[in-house]
């Protein structure tokens, strides 16, 4: 799991839209952390699609609704020190498993709400 | 290409230098705190606006000039642009991204919060517009250092220059909340086009 490249993002990573390959309908995946500022970030995504003339149904934006719990939040400040990496990616893992079934969920929702199946 | 001009609230500084690159401004001058607060979008951007590209004008070589607010995530504007850029192959050539925060002093800082945070205009403003003046020469600067680098600017052509028109009510069309689950990128535009010619006076 520690392979995938966005558990390993640097703070100048902040933003960063990583590619995380193509679905069973071609569709490109991406993720990106938005860290608090949502809003702002979605904006700036709609905005810069417009300004560029790029047609509205080339992205769909999906909030993970799964939101932090208190391993996530605890994981992700441990794995910030080089000493407590190892603590935080236990706690971040723990954290990632607890909400697994409700990513899970929501995943499988947008699947069929894009006419995906499989 | 895209000129983006961008700062913390996108209510002064990036304005300012939007609007000189435009010449709504003087570039060799500062001007009075009246003409500042005249310009379109000075001190009006609101909290839940941050993060649009508000187009400001199509300036002489045809290059549209925008402004946005990216509070304190430079980091997170820079890398969501080049990240779309790549996805969609936008050429990197066709945008440029432009920092004014560099610019900003304690009184426009102390001005801006007091007018665009906590909604006391009546004492914020005129502290910004002072910081703003007190900062005009080096936006200016800036603004010169970003057409010298872009390159085929001359002292003649007009500026075709956008209708101004009111913001609008926060949260309205021209602001974009959290999708709820899923929501497609991209909304409608929100700004006419060029409407006037305005003389360069550079």
């Amino acid at each position: 799991m520690w392979r995938l490249p966005f558990l390993s993002l640097k703070k100048s990573g902040n933003g960063k839209i990583i590619s995380l390959g193509e679905d069973g309908q071609g569709n490109k995946v991406y993720a990106l952390s938005v860290k608090g500022d949502g809003e702002m970030v979605y904006r700036l995504i709609a905005s810069f699609l417009e300004i560029s003339n790029l047609p509205a149904n080339r992205l769909y934006l999906v909030d993970n609704c799964a939101g932090d719990n208190i391993f996530l939040w605890a994981g992700g400040i441990f794995c910030r020190s080089a000493l407590l990496a190892p603590l935080g990616r236990l706690l971040a893992m723990a954290g990632i498993k607890k909400k697994y079934r409700v990513i899970s969920q929501m995943v499988s929702r947008q699947k069929a709400g894009m006419g995906c199946t499989g | 290409m895209k000129i983006i001009y961008h700062c913390y609230g996108g209510a002064h500084s990036s304005v300012t230098a939007a609007s000189i690159h435009l010449g709504l401004l003087p570039a060799d001058r500062v001007p009075d705190s009246e003409a500042l607060c005249q310009l379109p979008f000075y001190d009006r951007q609101g909290h839940d606006q941050h993060g649009h590209f508000f187009f400001m004008g199509r300036d002489e070589c045809a290059h549209e000039v925008f402004f946005t607010a990216r509070r304190s995530r430079l980091v997170v504007l820079e890398n969501i642009v080049k990240g779309l850029a790549d996805i969609f192959d936008i050429p990197p050539a066709e945008y440029l991204l432009v920092n004014v925060m560099q610019n900003v002093n304690w009184t426009m800082k102390l001005g801006g919060y007091l007018s665009r945070r906590c909604g006391l205009i009546k004492i914020g403003r005129p502290i910004v517009t002072l910081g703003t003046r007190l900062a005009y020469s080096q936006v200016a600067d800036l603004v010169r250092q970003v057409k010298s680098q872009i390159g085929g600017y001359s002292e003649e052509y007009p500026v075709l220059q956008q209708k101004q028109f009111s913001l609008g009510r926060f949260g309205g069309r021209d602001s974009y909340g959290t999708p709820a689950g899923r929501q497609y990128a991209g909304q409608q535009q929100i700004v006419e086009t060029a409407i006037f010619k305005f003389k360069k006076k550079w």
